[in-house]
Order: structure tokens, then C-alpha cells, then sequence
């Protein structure tokens, strides 16, 4: 989330909209928002129903694999703060490129925490929509 | 669950802004442009 932030500008030169959804409160939504920064709309789906249609799954090994904890490892010894677990950390995340005509055009639902597609994979394949 | 695939029709769903507005994420594509969805996991 932090590169999307911080690329900002070239998603806009491609003239696209970013939308977050989150499953959690309103309480932990305002706060994600000052602490990331983001300035891209936060919709909340606290039924999950979104996450379901997107075929997005819970899965509590694949959350706390040895991937994930390596990274968050990483992320402290970088200097990160640890903000704690805000809300179920077996809810698997993902991301999707959707075109004008409301057809899928990248699909990538998360394998584990830190399975997210590479930022230039999702700036090209808006780049050969627009 | 059923996964989603490229080239498959986009799921709208009615979800809530943060300001407690009604919000269709096919208003988003609607709108003529390409929309890149983010699901976050806990918002840590």
C-alpha cells in the first residue's frame, strides 16, 4: 500500500481511480487512513460481502507462514512500528484492475500477506487500457 | 469460493463510505475509467 501512496502521480497520468476496501470499523478505518496516509477512498465491508464475490479466502496458516513473519520481521528491523493485529489476520487481502466496461483485466487474490502484485505489473497493465 | 478470473465480469457491490454514504464499486468504472481495487487485509 505504501508504493501506491507513494505513486500516486503515475497512476493518475493514467487516468485511473484506486478505491481500498477494508473489512474492518469506521474506528480502525479513520485511523489507517492518517497513519497510511491514503489518499485514495476507503470503502468498509464489514459483512465481507465484497471479499467473498472476489473469491478472497481466511486462511490462518497461509496469514502466519514463515513468509509473513520474515517480512514482518524485516519491516521492524527497518525501523517500522508494529501497530498490532486490528481485526481477523486470517483474511486474506488481493487486488484487481477492472476496465471502463467492467470487465476483469488483472486478478491477483493474495496467496498470503505478502503476495501483492508488483507495482509496475498494475501501472502496466493500466497503461495498455488507456 | 469461487475466484475471480481476467476477463470475467466485475462484481459490483454496495458498500459504505467512510462518511456512512452508499457507494456501488460500479460507480467507479461507470465513471469511464479503469479502477484498480485494493482489498486490504486488517488495518494494521
Amino acid at each position: 500500500m505504501t508504493q501506491v501512496v507513494s505513486r500516486k502521480d503515475d497512476f493518475e497520468m493514467l487516468k485511473s481511480d484506486i478505491v481500498t476496501i477494508s473489512f474492518g470499523t469506521s474506528y480502525w478505518a479513520r485511523i489507517w487512513l492518517e497513519e497510511s496516509q491514503s489518499p485514495y477512498p476507503l470503502l468498509l465491508d464489514t459483512e465481507r460481502a465484497a471479499y467473498r464475490a472476489y473469491g478472497l479466502e481466511r486462511s490462518l496458516l497461509r496469514s502466519w507462514g514463515w513468509r509473513t513473519i520474515s517480512y514482518y520481521a524485516q519491516a521492524m528491523w527497518k525501523g517500522e512500528k508494529w501497530r498490532g493485529i486490528r481485526g481477523d489476520s486470517s483474511q486474506l487481502g488481493g487486488d484487481f484492475i477492472v476496465d471502463p466496461k467492467g470487465i476483469v483485466r488483472l486478478a491477483h487474490p493474495s496467496r498470503d500477506p505478502t503476495d501483492r502484485p508488483p507495482i509496475e505489473e498494475l501501472l502496466s497493465v493500466l497503461q495498455k487500457l488507456n | 469460493m469461487a475466484q475471480i478470473k481476467i476477463g470475467q465480469a466485475a462484481p459490483s457491490v454496495n458498500l459504505e463510505s467512510i462518511d456512512g454514504k452508499n457507494v456501488s464499486l460500479a460507480d467507479f468504472w461507470q465513471d469511464g475509467r479503469s479502477t484498480l481495487l485494493i482489498f486490504l487485509r486488517h488495518l494494521a
